[in-house]
């Protein structure tokens, strides 16, 4: 029972870091695979407010969104600057950059990482799994509600024109720039969200618990889930958390778990880009023009 | 500056290594101006400045006195100016309903929602001739249908200048009244049409001013028959 | 020779195409006119094979011997003009080759592409016509955006090109007053059908006749 409640957590928390990955890519056009640092951001902050902080919640959750937001728009200010497919390829380093930074903050607990202490809140333990079952998944529930509300407000239909043609756009009195940096600060803000259910959850945060993996992970489950609609995430964190787990019950050793993961993944992508390329649910996703960057 | 509509005073601009506009001085206020040229004389790039999609590398442009280079494209679009490419730009993979609509912003709806977008675009669809394609798919339009709805965005906006990239350029004859009306209501509001075109019959019948470039320069401007009967600017085209 | 048969288009209940049939000698340029969205560019697509006909056959328009130029301008934005030039080269067999040279050099050869206007950019993707010798040739709008001048002398250069190759030649373009004077026969398309099929010499001096045609 533990075991499950465990997994919700996951799949609440991955989920919504998904969501994230749909809005900035699916409805912003933004492909980052940086969220594992801006995941990282909001969880380091979070351990070192309720930590050597004792810092009340009330002061370490809002600081959590405040940096989630603050490391996207950084994020988002290179978006501005590359090529999309540099820009991909840049956000793959964000890991290695956040990882050498917080190895080496001694404040943070440098190379072994920081633990802390169980936070409390109202009497209510979070990392105790169905507390923090319940937190994730209201905080899935809150972004597939954001997702959704996004996708039909006037600022989702102006993204849906800069994701295609940002040109255009401009030409139609659209501030694609605009547009993208308040998309990115929305997910931003999940994602820092997400970093704080995380480390007052599992109560330790690590250098090595925030990798390129892990982002990719993300990216996929968005993907396969399908960008641009709201319910993809869900899917997309449903089928790549809770299905791998679900080979457990079909008697596979432990001791291959990690590969047969990985392969699993790989076998999911694969199926997907050739079956089913906009996702369970995906709507299919325009790429931006390759003759955007004239102005003929 | 003086409020001349648009006023592009010594332009130049040098895009890739080339001079695409030397030294182009002009003004215009209302009516039709058509802009004719060779292939390369830089009639684009005009347009391209006046939207801001491209920066001067000396001289200045300004619409209704304000400097254009301390304004990014998408505040001059919002000043009403609207444009068309010469390759038309449409958002593939939806309908061409919403396609026009995309080009109402919150304060052109005056606050009334969605639906009164598709009402206003589909009344423009119809102005082109296009209201039985409104559902289709975009992707699925000729290249003629395509500038048909760039035109049907300029309808839907009621903009005070219209910058239109070979308007007439690959559609078929019996469509160009439906761009010269699209045109005369621009100018009928007391609005500026600014349009770059190949077909000097269609500029007889719609422009009041014409200005003729080559390779950059300003080579003539004025009434219609004056310039395209000048010998002098039409050996400056030199047979390009 | 091209010959078409009876071939249809049909997508989502709508004939784009409809049972259209016409044949080209080797050496005849057919012009093929018609309103937006008559059917004129998936006629084009049809016989060079991009798009799969519903009905009818097509025979003469073998792969690798077609020359198809679609509507458009497009050329590669980073290459120069005459990077341009070496890539269409390479692409035809030595033996192919003919003798005939390229239209004069009016594009700056070091620009890069991207950077070429439009009228430009149409010129140099459609000077790949002169590196081969093709056994067909299919063009969707030669002169859009091209100035009166050189729509003249792409024009006459088709008609080079089609003569030097003995290729049947195809096509469409809305300029039909500018393209009736190399053209051997105007065909109309109307809403997928060709209802017009007729000799284009004698409408380069009767004016009306051509607009009386044009309004179909």
């Amino acid at each position: 029972m533990e075991y499950l409640l465990h997994l919700l957590v996951m799949f609440g928390i991955f989920g919504a870091l998904a969501s994230a990955a749909n809005i900035d890519a699916g409805y912003g056009g933004v492909l980052s695979f940086a969220y594992a640092a801006v995941f990282g951001a909001g969880a380091y902050v979070t351990a070192y407010l309720l930590g050597p902080q004792s810092a009340p919640v009330w002061l370490a959750l809002p600081a959590a969104v405040a940096v989630g937001i603050g490391a996207n728009l950084i994020v988002a200010a290179i978006a501005s600057r590359l090529a999309d497919g540099d820009f991909a390829v840049a956000t793959l380093a964000a890991h290695g950059l956040f990882a050498a930074v917080v190895a080496n903050t001694d404040l943070v607990g440098g190379p072994m990482g920081l633990q802390i202490p169980q936070v409390q809140v109202g009497g209510l333990s979070l990392s105790s799994p169905i507390v923090a079952a319940a937190i994730a998944l209201s905080l899935l529930t809150l972004s597939v509600a954001a997702a959704y509300k996004l996708q039909r407000s006037s600022l989702g239909r102006a993204l849906r024109v800069v994701r295609e043609d940002a040109v255009l756009a401009r030409s139609l009195g659209i501030d694609a720039s605009a547009c993208r940096v308040a998309a990115m600060a929305a997910s931003g803000a999940l994602v820092g969200a997400a970093g704080f259910v995380f480390a007052s959850y599992v109560q330790f945060v690590h250098p090595d618990s925030f990798t390129t993996r892990e982002a990719v992970l993300i990216v996929c489950m968005a993907i396969a889930g399908g960008l641009g609609t709201p319910w993809g995430a869900v899917a997309g964190a449903a089928l790549l958390v809770l299905l791998p787990e679900g080979l457990r019950w079909v008697g596979l050793p432990a001791a291959s778990e990690g590969a047969m993961r990985d392969i699993l993944y790989g076998s999911l992508l694969a199926a997907f880009v050739l079956l089913r390329p906009a996702g369970l649910f995906g709507c299919f996703v325009p790429a931006a023009k390759p003759h955007d960057t004239t102005v003929r | 500056m003086s409020g001349r509509t648009i006023e592009l005073k010594n332009v130049a601009v040098r895009l890739g290594g080339v001079d695409a506009l030397l030294d182009v001085s002009a003004a215009f206020d209302v009516g039709v101006v058509a802009i004719i040229g060779p292939n390369g004389s830089g009639k684009t790039t005009v347009l391209n400045v006046l939207s801001g999609l491209v920066r001067l590398s000396r001289g200045s442009a300004s619409i209704l006195g304000k400097n254009l280079s301390t304004i990014p494209a998408h505040q001059i679009a919002r000043m009403g100016i609207a444009r068309t490419f010469q390759t038309s730009r449409i958002l593939e993979w939806t309908d061409i309903r919403e396609n026009v609509a995309a080009a109402l912003s919150r304060t052109d709806l005056g606050g009334n929602g969605p639906s009164e977008a598709y009402r206003l675009a589909e009344a423009s669809l119809t102005a082109v001739g296009l209201e039985s394609l409104a559902g289709v798919r975009a992707s699925t339009l000729s290249f003629g249908e395509r500038k048909l709805v760039e035109l049907a965005r300029v309808h839907v906006r009621k903009p005070f200048i219209a910058l239109l990239d070979e308007p007439v350029s690959g559609l078929h004859p019996s469509k160009f009244p439906i761009v010269a009306d699209v045109i005369s209501q621009v100018a009928a509001r007391g609005g500026l049409v600014i349009l770059v075109e190949h077909d000097y019959e269609f500029v007889r019948e719609v422009a009041g001013q014409v200005v003729a470039l080559s390779a950059g320069r300003l080579v003539g401007s004025g009434a219609p028959a004056e310039v395209l009967n000048d010998r002098a600017v039409l050996a400056s085209f030199g047979g390009a | 020779m091209l010959a078409v048969e009876n071939l249809s288009v049909v997508r989502n209940g709508r004939h784009i195409l409809d049972s259209v049939s016409l044949t080209a000698e080797g050496g005849q340029i057919l012009l093929i006119a018609g309103h937006n969205g008559a059917g004129k560019s998936t006629l084009l697509k049809t016989i060079f094979g991009e798009l799969s006909p519903s009905r009818g056959t097509v025979r003469g328009a073998e792969t690798g011997s077609t020359f198809y130029l679609p509507q458009g301008r497009t050329v590669f934005p980073s290459l120069t003009v005459s990077e341009h030039q070496r890539l269409y080269r390479s692409l035809v067999p030595v033996s192919e080759r003919p003798d005939t040279r390229l239209p004069d050099a009016v594009l700056p050869d070091l620009a890069p592409a991207g950077g070429l206007s439009g009228g430009e950019r149409q010129w140099l993707a459609a000077s790949r016509l002169n590196v081969g010798r093709p056994r067909l040739i299919l063009i969707d709008e030669l002169t859009t955006g091209l100035s009166p001048a050189w729509r003249k002398r792409m024009l006459e250069n088709l008609r080079d090109a089609t003569d030097a190759s003995g290729a049947p030649t195809l096509l469409v373009e809305h300029n039909v007053r500018d393209a009736v004077a190399i053209a051997d026969r105007l065909l109309i398309l109307r809403q997928g059908r060709l209802v017009l099929d007729t000799a284009a010499a004698p409408l380069r001096q009767d004016t009306a006749r051509l607009e009386e045609i044009l309004l179909l």
